[in-house]
């Protein structure tokens, strides 16, 4: 056994030392002593378990001999086979080539017992070597480590590599070889006796031998008393049977051929209750008991030659082994699939219980078949409570309606949803939750149910409230910022109502002290009076808007028509500036959702930029652009172009912060606060310089959305 | 006594002679000038009731070129109006040598704008709303310096 140089190269290097000990030379020694020492553990481990392959290869060729039947050279079933494939499997491809050398010392010792010829027992070895390397690697190729001979795969694997392609391969050469060394008469009888006691071994040995190696932390496990009880209970019957049937009838005319059947039973209990490992165990037991039946003669395989005799008895054995294999470990594996799916369940369920978030499940039928823990924390009701419709009673009645349509809707659409609405904390506080959920499917694509989650949104909401009051006061502080500034031109415009009634009504006094007055003249100059009051009570209803501190409303509006208030509002402010504006407003624009003020104070904070950005333009050309324009139909693009200085490209950006001006006087509030109020309208405002002359502020808002209000 | 008698009788005769200008003069139209049409036609109707002829006009332009085939006795003029603000009319009078009296209505009482008015030797200017009865004397006593220039 020539394995230490093997050896050499699995061991690791010794540990680092460190460098002031390395000074010592002494210590030093002391070391690569420890390390030699290490080496020789190694070794002599190794050893000892080639050692142990090798007499277990040793032991199992005995078997073998002692199965060949009189006048054959053949064995019933021979264990070497199976052995080596388990052990080959088991061990790193590197290996092999020892392990397969320790085995093959182990054959040839007992041919050197049993007085074989050298080069005819070598020739065996070689054989029996190809046929163990040729089926373990071809085993090694079709499965993936571990191998534990659980899934159909892997039992597919072992039996058409062990069983079939193997033994088939290696027969051809194996019938070969041993006609031409004198033994047996006919080729094809011996290709045949090879290829069946291969196949016999392989079914009947090989998959125990892969289990209980592959299994091997199962050993560990605690076997309760009643599993234990059945197992005894099973194996009684299997001996029982299988005495009578094999072992009990003499051989002769009288054997009942039914009788055979008898074993089955229980070798099918073996497969439903323990598995592969079980079935294997019953198998090897049936086993046992029929060849010790068959070499003493007993049995129903007893009847013409041992040739004959064993032949019978692999067929009859590979027919029931094969089987009931196959259904153990179909069964086996349904088994481990069926308790992965329990896992991953306990999984959900502890996962989904120590989640923060609220998280339910529905059946097909919309009704409701699980909560979690956190939503049960949440309402502080009971599952029971909870289950199918019983989750609606806490969803506030006000949304009720809403949220069960959408539902619905959804549902019936197998569609994700996502909606707010008021849920009862067990407090009794109704709190503000962001509910979703999406369809569950199987793999066939097969409608589940809906799976969701629920998140309690109360202190965002609160929050965003907040953030929404406070752009409000800072809109509103700058909006009277800016009509401050405006007051000159505001009174201006509430003047000249004011001083056309004023002459009106003197020039009617008048009239109305003449000797004959023009009644139908006074009666014009009183109409003209009542329009002039009433266009002045328009300009006062509009300061009051804008000066008022409100809530923000959201209503349907035209902007056309917002443009055209504002540009009435500002008339005296253009008269004043020279500024000659050039209105571009389309008609039947898309409806958008805003707040009226709010849009207004944006427009006349862009119109009075545009007028005094032009305060050093020539007055024949201080002209303002104003367009209303439908933008790409699914909403509003609003441009107010000045013909003045323009701003610096690099600038175009910056004059939207806070605090960044280019006046005298004024904070530089206004555009940064403009920008506030387009983004929470949903729009957005941007700035860029004309091709020709001067700056376009533009800013877009969406339609209004059908359906909402 | 006779002194007096004499002054009372000059007073007589110059308001004799005065009206009798004013009714010559009277028939030149005073011209207005305002862009807002409210306003320029509650002016036109007061000058109506103050039985003075009356021509409007709706921008500075306008009455510029009215100028050449038809000459109004004064003018009541706004100072703000998009295009030709009412400096502007003033100046250009002033280039043509023109001095037809020009009476100011404005929204803007600023101080500055006043003496600018003034010192160009505006008729009149009034700072909105106007009294009919300031506007009045403020119209006949331009109607009548335009009246003894004539």
């Amino acid at each position: 056994m020539n394995t230490v140089p093997q050896n050499r190269l699995e061991i690791s290097a010794p540990p680092p030392i460190d460098g002031e000990e390395c000074s010592h030379g002494r210590v030093f020694q002391w070391q690569r002593f420890r390390v030699d020492k290490r080496h020789l553990d190694l070794i002599g481990r190794k050893s000892l378990i080639y050692l142990l392959v090798a007499i277990g290869y040793y032991l199992a060729t005995k078997v073998a001999f002692a199965l060949c039947l009189p006048e054959s050279k053949v064995s019933l079933v021979f264990p070497p086979y199976a052995l080596l494939i388990a052990i080959l499997l088991f061990v790193p491809w590197r290996q092999w080539p020892a392990y397969v050398i320790a085995a093959m010392c182990g054959h040839h010792l007992v041919a050197w017992q049993a007085h074989r010829p050298t080069l005819y027992t070598l020739h065996c070895e070689l054989f029996d070597a190809v046929k163990c390397l040729l089926a373990a690697g071809g085993i090694r190729l079709l499965t993936r480590p571990p191998l534990k001979f659980a899934t159909l795969r892997e039992a597919l694997a072992v039996v058409a590599m062990a069983a079939i392609v193997a033994p088939l391969i290696t027969s051809f050469w194996g019938a070969a070889f041993t006609i031409s060394n004198g033994f047996g008469t006919d080729y094809w009888i011996e290709w045949r006796n090879l290829l069946l006691s291969n196949a016999a071994t392989a079914i009947a040995l090989l998959p125990g031998f892969i289990i209980f190696a592959g299994n091997a932390e199962d050993w560990q496990k605690e076997i309760p008393w009643q599993r234990f009880l059945e197992a005894m209970v099973l194996s009684i019957g299997l001996v029982v049977t299988g005495i009578l049937v094999f072992a009990s009838q003499p051989a002769g005319a009288e054997t009942s051929p039914g009788l055979i059947a008898a074993p089955l039973p229980f070798l099918i209990w073996a497969a439903l209750r323990f598995g592969p490992g079980g079935t294997s165990l019953a198998l090897m037991l049936g086993w046992v008991l029929a060849i010790w039946g068959v070499m003493h003669g007993r049995g129903p395989f007893v009847a013409h030659s041992p040739t004959q005799n064993s032949l019978s008895l692999q067929f009859f054995f590979l027919i029931i082994s094969v089987p009931l294999t196959f259904l153990a470990v179909v069964i086996k594996e349904e088994e481990n699939s069926r308790a992965d799916a329990r896992e991953n369940e306990a999984q959900f369920r502890a996962m989904t219980n120590r989640a923060p978030v609220m998280i339910w499940k529905s059946d097909t039928e919309k009704r409701s078949v699980f909560f979690n823990q956190g939503w049960l924390d949440f309402t502080g009701r009971t599952l029971g409570q909870e289950l199918g419709d019983g989750w609606a009673q806490s969803v506030h009645p006000e949304d009720y309606q809403r949220c069960s349509e959408v539902f619905v809707t959804a549902f019936d659409a197998r569609q994700d949803f996502t909606m707010e609405c008021r849920l009862r904390r067990k407090d009794g506080e109704y709190r503000w939750i962001l509910a979703s959920g999406v369809p569950r499917f199987d793999p066939h694509g097969t409608f589940q149910g809906y799976i969701g989650s629920c998140v309690d949104i109360s202190d965002r909401k609160r929050t965003e409230l907040e953030v929404q009051q406070h752009r409000n006061e800072l809109a509103h502080l700058s909006r009277v910022t800016m009509m401050g500034e405006l007051s000159g031109s505001m009174a201006h415009e509430l003047n000249q109502p004011l001083t056309a009634i004023l002459t009106n009504a003197q020039a009617a006094l008048r009239y109305l002290a003449k000797e004959s007055p023009d009644l139908e003249e006074v009666r014009g100059i009183l109409r003209d009076i009542v329009d002039e009051d009433k266009r002045a009570g328009e300009v006062i209803r509009r300061l009051r808007l804008l000066f008022k501190k409100g809530e923000v409303q959201f209503q349907p509006l035209d902007l056309k028509e917002v443009v055209e208030d504002v540009l009435k509002l500002l008339h005296s402010d253009l008269v004043n500036h020279n500024v000659v504006v050039d209105g571009k407003l389309a008609d039947g624009l898309p409806v958008v959702s805003g707040d009226r003020v709010q849009l207004q104070q944006v427009l006349i904070n862009l119109i009075v930029n545009g007028c005094d950005a032009m305060a050093q333009t020539p007055m024949a050309t201080r002209r303002l652009l104003v367009r209303t324009e439908s933008a790409n139909g699914d909403g509003v693009r609003v441009a107010v172009g000045d013909r003045g200085c323009g701003i610096l490209p690099e600038r175009l950006e910056a004059v939207f912060e806070p605090f960044v001006t280019t006046k005298d006087k004024g904070m530089g509030l206004g555009l940064a606060v403009c920008r506030t109020i387009i983004t929470a309208h949903g729009g957005e405002l941007w700035a860029e310089n004309n091709a020709d002359a001067g700056a376009c502020f533009t800013f877009t808002l969406p339609a209004q959305k059908k359906g909402t209000a | 006594m006779f002194p007096h008698v004499v002054l009372k009788c000059n007073r007589f005769w110059r308001g004799a002679i005065s009206n009798i200008r004013r009714v010559k003069v009277a028939r030149l139209p005073v011209a207005v000038v305002d862009d807002e049409e409210p306003i320029r036609k509650s002016l036109h109707r007061l000058m109506l009731s103050f039985g003075l002829p009356v021509e409007s006009f709706a921008s500075g332009e306008e009455f510029l070129d009215s100028l050449s085939h038809k000459r109004p006795a004064c003018a009541v003029l706004d100072l703000s109006m998009p295009g030709m603000t009412g400096f502007e009319i003033q100046s250009k009078l002033a280039q043509a040598n023109d001095d037809l009296p020009l009476i100011f209505i404005t929204g803007d009482h600023s101080e500055d704008t006043r003496q600018r008015l003034t010192e160009a030797g505006a008729a009149g200017y009034f700072v909105k709303p106007v009294d009919n009865e300031l506007l009045l004397a403020a119209v006949n006593e331009a109607i009548g310096k335009a009246g003894e220039l004539c």
